[in-house]
């Protein structure tokens, strides 16, 4: 039996495919326990988790911004301080658990910096695309300012010298939620497993009505994530106008607050949540912000996306999806009706988009999801426990250079 | 930007405009509003593959020696968000001699 501590970050995303991985290690008998907050924590990880926890604090970075300037606020307004605030109690909790491993979030830099301050084996986690794929490394100011900002945070924990790695992968494990039928052929970092998603099983809804959808027309989601109420009051505004016209032809599901969309057509259900595991084999197609949660749990049922990337790591995701063939990438902020309504009636009915999501399910299916993340876990500690040196950091730095 | 000292013609600025509105194109409210001022990252939200299609138009106008890709690779993070549809006709006239 190892123990393991995982460090993520308060956010849904992040926290539910680490989450999935947790569970098949408990269910094999390991003790996996979590540093964070109790509060955001405890009703994703439910009753029986261990949470060493720390307070929640409101960072400011991230939210509104989009583009590069969404890329400086993410490090500079988020990851940064909350590795900062973290660092003390990410210590602690594994000075008091003792882990075999530790599972480190890509942007939960606390993990990292606790893990070389104490010696301690781990795997960095990327439950995001946005730094899996080094999206700055044609920019080498940009990816220089990054770099830089670990280094500082690698002094202010009291380390000696510079980061020898890159922070935001591990030297001895990596683990990707993603599969290679999505992110194309890449030059990866050493140790690099992509496991496809990892996806938890959700409680059932019994209030949603399965009763309106009609087996004689299509079915399609839409779902777009937390927008501002500018963002919103736009795009689906937009989209209802793309979705109008076709009421004969499909019924479209659209997660959304109900005021966001008042006097819905007959053929519209606006829903502020929806049972998504249940709902995805009705479906036949998906329209996306491009999170990746979203886009592979779309992909690992075989449905083709129409993706509107907004921020993040979502405009990767949404030209990996369309690389790949599974779908159509469409400008968020700027697509007119007609264009997403042409989006939408391709990916339902040119096969080809279809085939192209069934061919991702398939190599999601051969990653081995959760399972294999465990599998990769439990050998990882089993050489830490028998004290196995598992790596060459310098070969692993230029592997990802 | 300070680093950047070529201005270019009225003209240029008008092209390079023209060439950013066909790429963000089919959006019609869109179109009046792209002028020297406006930030290809800043307003526009241009990615990385828009901004490599962008480069493909320049050089396809002035010549393969403007290189929009190579040009950003060498800008910090705060330039790339202040970075205007100016800028890119500054860069294009310097390179181009137009």
């Amino acid at each position: 039996m190892s123990r393991f501590l995982v460090v993520s970050l308060p956010l849904a995303g992040h926290v539910n495919p680490i989450a999935a991985v947790a569970r098949v290690l408990t269910g094999r008998g390991h003790e996996v326990a979590w540093a964070g907050s109790e509060r955001f924590l405890r009703p994703l990880l439910g009753a029986g988790a261990l949470i060493h926890p720390i307070p929640l604090r409101a960072h400011r970075g991230g939210q509104g911004e989009l583009g590069m300037a969404a890329a400086k606020s993410r490090w500079e307004g988020y990851v940064v301080p909350h590795a900062r605030y973290t660092l003390r109690a990410v210590d602690r909790a594994a000075a008091d658990f003792e882990p075999d491993v530790m599972l480190v979030d890509q942007h939960a830099v606390a993990g990292a910096l606790v893990a070389h301050k104490r010696g301690l084996t781990w795997a960095s986690v990327a439950p995001t695309t946005m730094e899996l794929t080094r999206p700055y490394r044609a920019l080498p100011k940009v990816e220089s300012w990054l770099l830089g900002l670990l280094d500082g945070l690698w002094a202010d924990a009291g380390l000696p010298g510079r980061p020898p790695h890159d922070l935001r992968f591990s030297p001895h494990l990596l683990i990707a939620f993603t599969g290679s039928a999505l992110t194309g052929e890449l030059s990866w970092p050493q140790h690099t497993a992509l496991v496809g998603p990892a996806i938890e099983p959700r409680p059932a809804d019994a209030e949603f009505p399965w009763d309106w959808l009609d087996p004689a027309r299509k079915h399609l989601l839409v779902t777009v994530g937390t927008l501002s109420m500018d963002q919103a009051e736009n795009f689906y505004h937009r989209m209802t106008s793309a979705l109008e016209p076709l009421g004969s032809k499909l019924q479209a599901i659209v997660i959304a607050p109900e005021y966001a969309i008042p006097d819905p057509s007959p053929h519209v259900l606006v829903r502020q949540r929806v049972p998504m595991l249940d709902l995805m084999p009705r479906l036949d197609a998906v329209v996306s912000h491009g999170g990746l949660n979203t886009v592979c749990e779309a992909l690992a049922h075989g449905l083709p996306l129409v993706v509107a990337p907004i921020k993040g790591d979502q405009p990767i995701n949404a030209a990996q999806v369309a690389a790949a063939g599974a779908g159509v990438r469409v400008r968020f902020a700027r697509a007119r009706p007609e264009t997403l309504r042409d989006a939408v009636l391709a990916v339902l009915d040119d096969p080809s988009y279809r085939a192209a999501a069934e061919a991702v399910r398939a190599s999601f299916r051969a990653a081995g999801g959760a399972p294999a993340a465990a599998d990769l876990l439990e050998a990882l500690a089993l050489r830490t426990r028998a004290q196995v040196p598992a790596l060459n950091l310098e070969v692993v730095h230029e592997g990802i250079a | 930007m300070s680093s950047r000292t070529t201005v270019a013609s009225d003209e240029v600025v008008a092209q390079v405009a023209a060439l950013v509105r066909n790429l963000v194109g089919e959006e019609g409210t869109w179109r009046g509003e792209i002028g020297p001022h406006t930030r290809l990252d800043g307003d526009l939200f241009l990615e990385s593959v828009e901004l490599a299609e962008l480069g493909d138009a320049l050089a396809r106008h002035y010549g393969e020696h403007v290189d929009l890709t190579g040009y950003v690779a060498q800008l910090s993070i705060d330039e790339i968000i202040a970075l205007t549809v100016a800028d890119v006709a500054g860069y294009v006239a310097a390179r181009s001699g137009a």
